[in-house]
């Protein structure tokens, strides 16, 4: 599903990442493990293509990806970032955001599916209803990455999905995406307990 | 339709009055009386030089002539919304020039060849001032909303990102930061619109009834005048940004860094490193 190769990002001129391979199959749940600043955001971004690497190739569904390939990329993947810092009122806006484009409009999901997704993620569908003001950090993260299983895409990109989680809720999270098999999965993420349920831990620091 | 002149001498007398506002900023030591002094000096010089060349022009009342001067505030107008946008000059002009050159057609052919009917369209005492009122709104507006379109859009660029990532189109994920610039050049367009003759005659309508024109036919001339401002900034700004969009994006939908002018691009390039430091933290 992911195959990187040789991977070197760079930002003016001074390398970053250099000479990162990893493949990733189809079901695999992989993460990038790396202390604070050392690139594993980037590599993500890059996969996503909004930061260019300055060697190496990316091939994602058997797509290397490029500019004539990068729709197709992005059409099939989920992204949560690592902060939503947002302009959105309500809970359901960010939950249900991604469904306004006409991409998603298919997958819309119903009433019944995303009561059982909020319950499976330890919240109350009524959170829907309230101001994303009046959410903590770990039930805002919670409704993205529930908004991001929702979209029903083949691979999900996760920056950092437990940082904002105490240890029960981190659990379910875990539990919900590393049991998914269908899912492809890619994540930043600095958590131990986290790292220990992926299929493949890449640590990024070995590519400095 | 009789207007009642001013005579020179009268109109210095008018000038007398002055004396009120340059004693009191005098007495309180605003240091500002030089300025009040210079300021009606270039008022006046100003404004009798466009009478000036207004009277030779309606007085040829020639169509590429007045063609050529709605041309000639178009340039100026473009030049006046990139500079005060701080965008680049190079991307940025075919997508400003053209948004007003479209706008004032359609305008103009509308409200004078339509609405007003004038016997000759390309009649200075219409097409100038109609024209140059659109223009000058238009380019206001433009400002407005150009400042903040494309602020936001760096500011939020995250926000763009996970449109993107989730599976918006280009279009679909600029969608919020045209409604927001939409949103703040209209909002203040509107509550004007909404209290104009109540708080104040508006500008038009006092020019014309000054002028010896009834209040009925003022009035229609007001209306029509918002309403091709109205309808004119609304063209020219999602024209701007739509043509601009072509623009400053990469083959990867990713904002060009050069889209903003020189001397501020440093800036701009300093909060992409700062963000940048920010995500590779994680």
């Amino acid at each position: 599903m992911i195959e990187v190769k040789d991977l070197e990002i760079s930002y003016s001129g001074k390398s970053i990442i250099n000479g990162l391979t990893f493949h990733v199959p189809e079901g695999y749940k992989a993460t990038l493990k790396g202390r604070s600043g050392s690139g594993k955001s980037s590599v993500l971004m890059s996969l996503l293509g909004f930061v260019k690497p300055a060697n190496g190739i990316i091939k994602i569904n058997g797509y290397i990806l490029n500019d004539s390939t990068i729709r197709k990329i992005r059409s099939i993947t989920a992204w949560v970032p690592q902060e939503l810092g947002f302009n959105l009122e309500y809970t359901h806006e960010l939950l249900l955001l991604p469904f306004s484009f006409r991409l998603n409009k298919s997958s819309y999901p119903t009433q019944v599916e995303i009561n059982n997704a909020l319950t499976d993620f330890g919240l109350n569908p009524d959170i829907l209803e309230k101001s994303l003001k009046e959410l903590s950090g770990g039930e805002k993260q919670r409704i993205s990455l529930c908004s991001a299983l929702l979209q029903k895409k083949p691979l999900l990109f996760l920056d950092e999905p437990t940082s904002a989680l105490d240890a029960k809720t981190k659990s379910i999270v875990t539990e919900i995406f590393l049991q998914n098999k269908n899912l492809t999965l890619l994540s930043a993420s600095h958590d131990d307990m986290w790292a220990k349920y992926n299929d493949l831990v890449i640590d990024i620091t070995k590519y400095h | 339709m009789e207007t009642h002149d001013i005579s020179w001498m009268n109109l210095f007398l008018g000038y007398l009055m002055l004396i009120i506002p340059v004693s009191i900023l005098y007495w309180f030591q605003t240091g500002l009386v030089k300025q009040v002094i210079i300021s009606v000096l270039r008022m006046t010089v100003q404004l009798f030089f466009v009478g000036l060349y207004l009277e030779l022009i309606f007085n040829l009342n020639n169509m590429w002539i007045n063609m050529a001067w709605v041309v000639i505030m178009i340039f100026i107008a473009t030049f006046v919304t990139i500079q005060r946008s701080e965008l680049n000059r190079k991307t940025f002009f075919i997508p400003v020039i053209l948004s007003l050159l479209i706008s004032i057609v359609i305008i103009d052919a509308y409200f004078i060849g339509l609405v007003v009917r004038t016997e000759y369209f390309f009649d200075a005492r219409f097409f100038i001032p109609i024209s140059g009122m659109v223009i000058g709104n238009c380019m206001e507006r433009n400002i407005i909303a150009l400042n903040t379109y494309y602020r936001s859009i760096t500011r939020e660029s995250l926000m763009y990102k996970y449109y993107l990532a989730n599976g918006a189109t280009r279009q679909e994920a600029l969608q919020p930061y045209i409604k927001e610039a939409l949103k703040a050049s209209f909002n203040p367009l509107l509550a004007n619109m909404a209290v104009i003759g109540l708080i104040a005659l508006p500008g038009v309508m006092t020019g014309q009834i000054l002028g010896g024109s009834s209040p009925n036919v003022a009035i229609k001339y007001q209306i029509m005048l918002l309403m091709s401002i109205f309808i004119g900034t609304m063209i020219t700004i999602i024209f701007t940004i739509l043509l601009g969009n072509r623009y400053i994006f990469d083959n990867m939908d990713n904002l060009k860094p050069d889209f903003k002018r020189v001397e501020k691009r440093k800036k701009y390039d300093n909060n992409v490193k700062r963000t940048q430091i920010k995500a590779t933290k994680k």
